[in-house]
């Protein structure tokens, strides 16, 4: 079993309107209907019903219908309804065949446009259903892809009355820029190989744009840099020497400057020990001189008291010896103890006071040392101060002389940096050119990918040769005249046959061998196990047995039109697609007479136009 | 600076020696307890009343030190009386009265430190210069020199202070 789509029937509702509905057989369905009858507008129903996007023709007979209901068994979701109002939009799918709502179901929504990401699309279910969700096209020449749409497949499911025997291959739709991509679906239909694995080019009208984009906006930075240079660098030829004397200056810049700083730094430092020092040596001397007052008066003192007590001393020793003298003149007992309490006492002081000379002595000759000491100080102290205010007068003097000499060499210092950075900058920008020119030229340079490098696009001899002998079984069933030498041209991407071009015979052969081509598609794709939609709708196949007064349209027959209007073909036709064994669904819709008894191998629908069923549409 | 005893400066010995040294100048006359103490001062202190250099620094008289004076020269003046280098005078107008004895001179005259030239030069000058005046003037100097000590011995606010060794 292979997967395919069903087609099972068509159905037109309304409110007060009674249904017109169409079925399908299961393999071959003839829709024989006479002009105007509704054949044309049935197939642009089924288009519209695949997702069409086209309006439907406003004929008059579909007054009042507003939905139209296509009953289908899929293989994966089985018996379903796609419904869609005849004025468009989304679809609904109902499961069964049904063509009413049916309550309280939910209907899935369907968006008639293509998305290869999301699901809740027509043409995503219907591409997974037939196996060919995910695939990529070649839309160009270059390799550029695109997803498949179940639309793209539009041609090989459907073929209308002007497409069957129009003069171009039967897989393009005569849209120029479409034909790579209708390429590409025959191909994939007849290898079940997709474009994903290309790798695409550029095409050589976009690479040009782009590198004319790339030099334009690579010449206006070449400008923008000249014009800054220009501006900034009249000799660009010294360039890089400045910048190495500039560097070597800025390295004796520094280093002088460093010099300088700390010169000052040491300065500054001297005068703040010395704006320390100085009053601190004063108020030592201050000190000082206070002490060495002091000890100066203690000396006198000590010296007055020596003279004192030397005097004390003598006196005691003078009155000692008169006492002594005036011991006898003294007689009573108690003056006498008096006497020699005072001697006593006499004799004490004397002792004391040489004692005491002696003590004070050494007292005396300690504070002179001291003084001496306090002395030798003052006068150092006393010549320290001047010589230290006369070195912090040098120091501010030095001090003054030296800061605009650091400022001097820093701003110099500051100049050359700037000077050097400069010179940088030129030399950055020189290089900024010479890499914007270098790149120029690799951009001028730049070819477009040349056709050799181009994707292969193309179907192996092999498959197309394949193919062409099931198209040439195909001829020989339905017993077209000729050899049925059949080969696939590669470059019309279309049949010759016998050795003329399918598209150089007449209108009706071109139908035929048309009919033919999608037909051995078909069996092609079973053959080889290949996805295909699985169903084959062909309008007006055998043109060529069209009565020329019945159909003015389509004019006179042409020799070989005739030649085959004159043979079995057409009951050929039918029995040969009534016969076949494969799962395939065909729906032929012609207004030639159908083979007697084909009724017992195929489904009829017959739009009468006069008695019976008139149409598609009840009037 | 001196030690604590037996006391050396201003001993009852030394303002003893003081005091005799003045007495020996001013012989033949006598002087009471108050006068002597006067002129215990004035001796070491010449160069406050024009006279010359003093003999001790000029350390500002605080309250109480005539009190403490008055006493030394008291106790001074009895050694010296048992010395027998001081006599008394009784006298009916002027009171207790002090005068040099003949014993003085003698000692006086063998004194050769400079210290007691210096004391014995003072002496005379005090002799010749100062002692001559009337115990009116003598009062009047003191007040005027030697300031408060005339309100403090008549007012007798005897704050009990400790006395320089001056």
């Amino acid at each position: 079993m292979s997967d395919r789509i069903v087609l099972r029937s068509l159905t037109f509702t309304g409110p007060d309107k009674v249904s017109a509905a169409l079925t399908f057989g299961d393999k071959l369905t003839l829709i024989w209907g006479a002009s105007n009858t509704g054949k044309s507008f049935t197939l642009k129903a089924l288009d519209f019903m695949f997702g069409g996007s086209k309006a439907l023709p406003d004929i008059n007979e579909r007054q009042g219908y507003d939905t139209a209901w296509l009953a289908l068994t899929l293989p994966k979701e089985g018996d379903v309804t796609l419904s869609r109002a005849l004025s468009g939009g989304a679809f609904s799918l109902h499961q069964g065949h049904v063509t009413a709502p049916v309550a309280g179901e939910n209907a899935r929504t369907l968006q008639p446009k293509h998305d290869a990401v999301a699901d809740g699309n027509l043409s995503a279910l219907l591409l997974t259903e037939v196996g060919l969700r995910g695939k990529e096209v070649a839309t160009n020449a270059f390799g550029q892809k695109r997803p498949l749409s179940f639309r793209d497949l539009g041609l090989i499911y459907l073929v209308d009355e002007t497409s069957i025997q129009i003069e171009r291959s039967p897989i393009e739709g005569g849209q120029r820029d479409a034909r790579t991509t209708e390429r590409s679906v025959f191909r994939l239909l007849l290898t079940g190989l997709d474009d994903s694995a290309l790798v695409a080019v550029e095409d050589p009208k976009t690479f040009n744009a782009a590198k004319q984009v790339r030099l334009e906006v690579v010449d206006d930075m070449i400008a923008e840099i000249e014009a800054a240079i220009e501006a900034e660098y009249p000799d660009t030829e010294d360039l890089e020497d400045q910048l190495n004397r500039l560097e070597s200056s800025i390295e004796g810049a520094s280093a002088s400057f460093a010099t300088l700083q700390t010169s000052i730094r040491g300065l500054m430092a001297e005068k703040q020990t010395l704006a320390r020092a100085i009053p601190d040596a004063s108020s030592r001397l201050d000190e000082v001189n206070l002490h060495i007052d002091r000890f100066e008066q203690l000396q006198e003192v000590y010296a007055s008291d020596i003279d004192r007590l030397e005097s004390l001393e003598e006196a005691g020793f003078l009155l000692g010896l008169s006492a002594e003298r005036q011991c006898p003149l003294c007689g009573a007992a108690p003056a006498a103890q008096v006497h020699a309490h005072d001697h006593q006492d006499i004799a004490l002081v004397r002792e004391a006071a040489l004692v005491e000379i002696a003590k004070i002595r050494r007292q005396s000759e300690d504070l002179a040392s001291t003084l001496a000491t306090l002395r030798d100080e003052q006068s150092l102290l006393g010549d320290e101060l001047p010589r230290l205010t006369d070195r912090l007068d040098k120091l501010e003097a030095d001090i003054a002389d030296l800061t605009p000499q650091v400022a001097q060499s820093q701003s110099d210092l500051g100049q050359i940096v700037a000077a050097r950075d400069q010179a940088r900058r030129g030399l950055a920008l020189l290089a900024q050119r010479d890499e914007l020119s270098r790149r120029r030229g690799g951009y001028e340079g730049a070819k477009a990918t040349p056709k050799a490098d181009r994707p292969v696009l193309a179907l192996a001899g092999s498959i197309t040769h394949e193919f062409a002998q099931i198209v040439s079984g195909v001829l020989e069933q339905w017993g077209f005249p000729g050899e049925h030498h059949v080969s696939f041209d590669d470059e019309t991407y279309d049949l010759k046959i016998d050795g003329k071009a399918r598209v150089a015979n007449g209108k009706g052969v071109r139908a035929v061998t048309h009919a033919a081509f999608k037909v051995a598609l078909l069996l092609f794709c079973r053959e080889k196990g290949l996805p295909h939609p699985g169903f084959l709708v062909l309008d007006t196949p055998l043109l060529t047995y069209r009565d020329p007064l019945k159909t003015p349209k389509f004019g006179e027959l042409e020799d070989d039109e005739r030649a085959l209007a004159a043979t079995s073909l057409k009951d050929r036709f039918f029995d040969h697609l009534a016969s076949l064994e494969i799962d395939a669904q065909f729906v032929i819709l012609e207004n030639v007479d159908p083979p007697t008894g084909l009724e017992t191998r195929a489904h009829l629908e017959v739009f009468s136009g006069g008695d019976g069923r008139r149409g598609l549409f009840p009037v | 600076m001196s030690g604590a005893a037996p006391v050396l400066f201003n001993s009852p010995l030394e303002t003893g020696v003081r005091a005799i040294v003045v007495l020996n100048a001013a012989y033949p006359r006598a002087f009471d307890v108050t006068e002597i103490a006067w002129f215990d001062h004035l001796i070491v202190h010449t160069g406050d009343i024009g006279g010359p250099e003093s003999l001790h620094p000029d350390v500002p008289q605080r309250s109480g030190e005539l009190l403490v004076r008055r006493r030394l020269v008291e106790d001074s003046l009895l050694v010296m009386r048992r010395l027998h280098l001081v006599e008394f005078v009784p006298d009916g107008d002027a009171g207790l009265l002090y005068r040099a004895s003949e014993e003085a001179v003698g000692v006086i005259e063998l004194m050769r430190s400079p210290y007691s030239i210096a004391l014995r030069e003072r002496a005379e000058w005090l002799a010749s210069n100062v002692l001559s005046r009337s115990r009116p003037d003598l009062e009047h100097l003191v007040a005027e020199r030697i300031g408060r000590w005339r309100i403090e011995f008549h007012g007798g606010d005897y704050a009990g202070e400790t006395s320089t060794h001056v």
